[in-house]
């Protein structure tokens, strides 16, 4: 079958591609020639010259002479390009004529250290330190200042400005510098990486972990002089960061000095929260709000009165043109959009569905919203979910889509805060915020008695709702009306919510043990599920990630790489289009103590394709109880329907009885079956 | 750039004049687009010679480079103009010149640049993986999926290439 199919396959691809046209033949040869005759003139000169007179000869030797001079300067020059940097005339001149190349590796070694000292610098606010990299006067132009201002609060903010993350309390971060690409010309060098800003958190049961924050391209504009090297330019390619750029520009141009500036960032949070303010993200309520709080809190900022005027007074101009572009009429719909997302997190927050008859009419476009809301209260109170101090919540009409005399159709954004309290073991109690800004669509009558909402749609993907949506549609288009259906779907989250009650009294029931075990066992049918999934050709599989390589798992892996490439060359057809999942079932316990437990499993993994739909096997599994990762150390199979198990131990057997050990016997067994694999792919 | 650089340029395309067709018509489909790409594309790698730092290097540079220039063309072109009928002498553009029954011929632009590579051109996998970029283990996958899609489709079933 494989010799026929390669055949099939040659004949199907001449058959595809054309032999090649004359006038392919022509085209070419004509490219290739004009081509050789450019090459040619690039390699001559004039040809030719004409005699020179006498008196002519020693002024051209002079000339030459100069020419030789000059030459040799220009080589000068090209080798130490900083050289160059700061002669007057020269400079401009010899920048013009030099190539762009890419920077040697001890310039671009030089470059790294640069940067780092100063983004190092930068972040942790030491301009005294930054200052010494940048050329002079540099650090503080404008675009500069906001580069470092940006810098400074997008890394102590652990986060970008339109960035719902919010860090574990207590973390400190870092950052880390992604390969740099450096281009020189002359004197000067143009240096383009990525910024990755880390959070490092301590993780609860000792020990470090980090987790990646944020990522910004950054392109930094470097002179060298015979000093040494120095920034003149950094920009940071993110869009937040562009906001800062635009409307930045009227705050900078009241400051008196951007060297006062730098001066005080420690205390400038009210500048940041300021450029907070107009990332568009959070838009014109939440500033107003922001605002008014950096207006009390500058006030208690321990810095020079006059300083803290000049502030000040921008703060209230600012304040003051925000008020003026809030459109009081929106303001009513507002206020209801306000309320009933204030109400919906109440509920979560209190375990007690809200009351919301007063402001939203029951009918379909409204129901899946309250089951919603009555599933996230029941959670809380069934003590599923953890509850929060407080809600806090802004609202703005972001864009009115429909309006009449009757109702109002628009698209609100809201910015929620929901602060946890946890006490960690042995530790102070803790705040962490979980936020986040959304959009919905809100229907709104304008009755006579005043405003009801009668639609809501979210518009952002949220998880929990979308799922809402696709049960009760489905229910819908089996003929249920929307009530039923809501209520149908409301009976199933309910039934969900006491599953999961169940088995957290179930969990709470078990001692330590069992749990331990339970989770040994259960890496049972995750192997088998990863040994199927990667047989249909994936050779880095994650079984390795899980299994401890010793004598004896060595085979079971070779087999794991044979069952890929068996199905890359084409010897062995997928037999299956996908596998799903796999499940395990204890046999037997066959050993068991402190460190390792070994237990007779029955492994299912769920398969579709070619008539099969489960592969059932018995293993037995040896697993070290490492918390929190457990490793399996051990693998057999007894049902012996593993690919190429059986026939690597028949071969690695034979060359341990030579005297092999069993790395090399397992590696020579895995060579030789291999070996029969590729010959039978290439009809061998 | 010296003489003996354009000298080893110009061997080497000549050497290549086959496979750079081949190559460029497996991802346009057709001789016109290939020969534009195929010109264009040797054009640009005579530009860029100085910045290429091996002659090691110039097979998948410029393989490259062909492959650039062929999606460039393909998004450019209108692949086909539907005419009216009423206009004298109006004659649709075929979306092929090929025999569009071809197996390979309908196969996604990933597969059948795999698949020309090997069963035309002769490339091993660890040359294909050097020549597009891609790991070998994933050359490996593709030529697999169109093995299996063309088995499929020679046996008469029906699927999405």
């Amino acid at each position: 079958m494989m010799d026929n199919m390669e055949k099939l396959m040659k004949e199907q691809t001449e058959a595809f591609v054309p032999s090649l046209p004359e006038s392919y033949s022509k085209m070419f040869e004509a490219t290739v020639s004009n081509l050789k005759r450019r090459a040619a003139e690039s390699e001559t000169g004039e040809k030719g010259f004409k005699p020179v007179r006498g008196f002519v000869k020693p002024l051209l030797a002079a000339a030459a002479a100069l020419v030789v001079l000059f030459a040799a300067a220009v080589g000068i020059l090209f080798a130490r390009p900083a050289l160059a940097a700061e002669i007057p005339g020269v400079s401009g001149l010899f920048y013009s004529v030099a190539p762009t190349k890419e920077a040697s590796k001890a310039d671009a070694e030089r470059i790294k250290e640069l940067i780092e000292e100063a983004f190092h610098s930068l972040i942790f606010a030491d301009y005294d330190r930054a200052e010494h990299c940048f050329r002079d006067g540099y650090m503080t132009q404008r675009e500069n200042y906001l580069a470092a201002l940006y810098l400074y609060s997008a890394f102590n903010d652990y986060g970008d400005f339109t960035s719902d993350v919010r860090a574990e309390v207590g973390e400190a971060a870092q950052l880390e510098l992604g390969e740099l690409r450096t281009e020189q010309k002359a004197f000067s060098f143009t240096v383009r990486f990525t910024l990755d800003i880390m959070s490092v958190y301590a993780q609860w049961g000792g020990g470090e972990d980090t987790e990646m924050i944020g990522s910004k391209q950054c392109v930094v504009s470097i002179w060298e002089n015979t000093e040494g090297m120095f920034i003149e330019r950094i920009e940071i390619l993110a869009e937040d960061h562009q906001y800062i750029i635009e409307d930045g520009q009227p705050l900078i141009e009241n400051i008196p000095s951007t060297n006062e500036g730098f001066a005080l960032v420690p205390i400038d949070e009210a500048i940041r929260d300021y450029i907070l303010f107009y990332s568009r993200h959070y838009g014109l309520n939440y500033g107003i709000d922001m605002l008014n709080g950096m207006i009390a809190e500058l006030e208690a900022i321990p810095a020079a009165p006059e300083d803290k005027a000049v502030r000040l007074n921008i703060l209230q101009t600012e304040l003051e043109k925000a008020e003026g572009k809030v459109v009081q009429k929106y303001l009513p719909y507002e206020q209801i959009a306000s309320e009933l997302i204030h109400r919906f997190y109440l509920g979560e927050k209190n375990g007690e569905m809200s009351e919301f008859s007063d402001i939203l009419e029951h009918n379909e476009g409204t129901d899946l919203f309250l089951v919603e809301a009555y599933h996230n209260a029941e959670s809380t109170a069934l003590g599923l979910r953890t509850r929060c101090d407080s809600v806090k919540v802004i609202v703005q009409l972001n864009e009115l889509l429909e309006e009449t005399d009757e109702f109002i159709k628009a698209k609100f954004g809201y910015h929620y805060e929901l602060p946890y309290r946890f006490v960690p073991d042995e530790a102070d109690e803790e705040i962490i915020v979980m936020s986040g800004s959304r959009t919905v669509t809100l229907t709104i009558e304008k009755g006579k008695n005043g405003l009801l909402i009668v639609a809501v749609e979210p518009e952002y993907e949220k998880e929990l709702y979308s799922m809402i949506k696709a049960a009760a549609e489905k229910y819908k288009q089996q003929g249920y009306s929307w009530q039923e259906a809501g209520q149908m779907v409301a009976d199933e989250l309910h039934q969900k919510n006491i599953s999961s009650l169940e088995w957290l009294e179930n969990e709470a029931k078990k001692t330590p043990e069992e749990r331990v075990r339970e989770t040994a066992i259960g890496l049972a049918g995750e192997l088998m599920y990863q040994y199927w999934h990667s047989s249909r050709g994936i050779t880095d599989s994650a079984v390795n990630h899980f299994t401890e390589r010793n004598e004896q798992t060595d085979l079971f892996l070779w087999d794991t790489l044979l069952a890929a490439e068996s199905a890359l060359l084409g010897v062995r057809e997928p037999l299956f289009e996908k596998v799903e999942c796999g499940t395990e079932e204890l046999v037997e316990i066959l050993e068991e103590t402190d460190e390792i437990i070994k237990a007779l499993i029955h492994t299912s993994v769920e398969v579709k394709g070619d008539g099969i739909k489960h592969i059932e096997q018995d293993i037995i599994l040896t697993v070290r109880k490492d918390e929190p990762e457990f490793k399996i150390i051990g693998f057999e199979n007894p049902s012996e329907d593993c690919l190429f198990l059986k026939e690597l131990e028949q071969i690695a057997e034979r060359y341990k009885a030579q005297g092999c050990s069993w790395q090399d016997a397992g590696r020579m067994a895995y060579e030789e079956v291999h070996e029969r694999l590729e010959n039978l792919a290439n009809g061998g | 750039m010296d003489q003996r650089t354009y000298d080893r340029f110009f061997s080497s395309i000549t050497d290549l004049r086959g496979d750079l067709f081949a190559y460029a018509f497996s991802i346009t489909k057709t001789r016109e687009d290939a020969e534009d790409a195929v010109h264009n594309a040797i054009v640009k790698a005579f530009d860029g010679l100085s910045g290429l730092r091996s002659p090691n290097k110039l097979k998948p540079w410029l393989f490259r480079i062909l492959k650039n220039e062929c999606i460039s063309i393909l998004r450019q072109k209108k692949r086909f103009v539907p005419l009216p009928e009423d206009i004298p002498g109006a004659e649709a553009r075929s979306e092929s010149d090929l025999d569009l029954e071809n197996c390979v011929a309908d196969l996604g632009t990933e597969l059948r640049e795999a698949v020309v590579l090997y069963y035309k051109l002769g490339y091993s996998t660890a040359e294909i993986a050097k020549l597009t970029d891609t790991p070998r283990s994933t050359v490996m996958s593709r030529l697999a999926r169109a093995r299996e899609l063309i088995r499929k489709q020679l046996e008469g079933e029906n699927y999405d290439g």
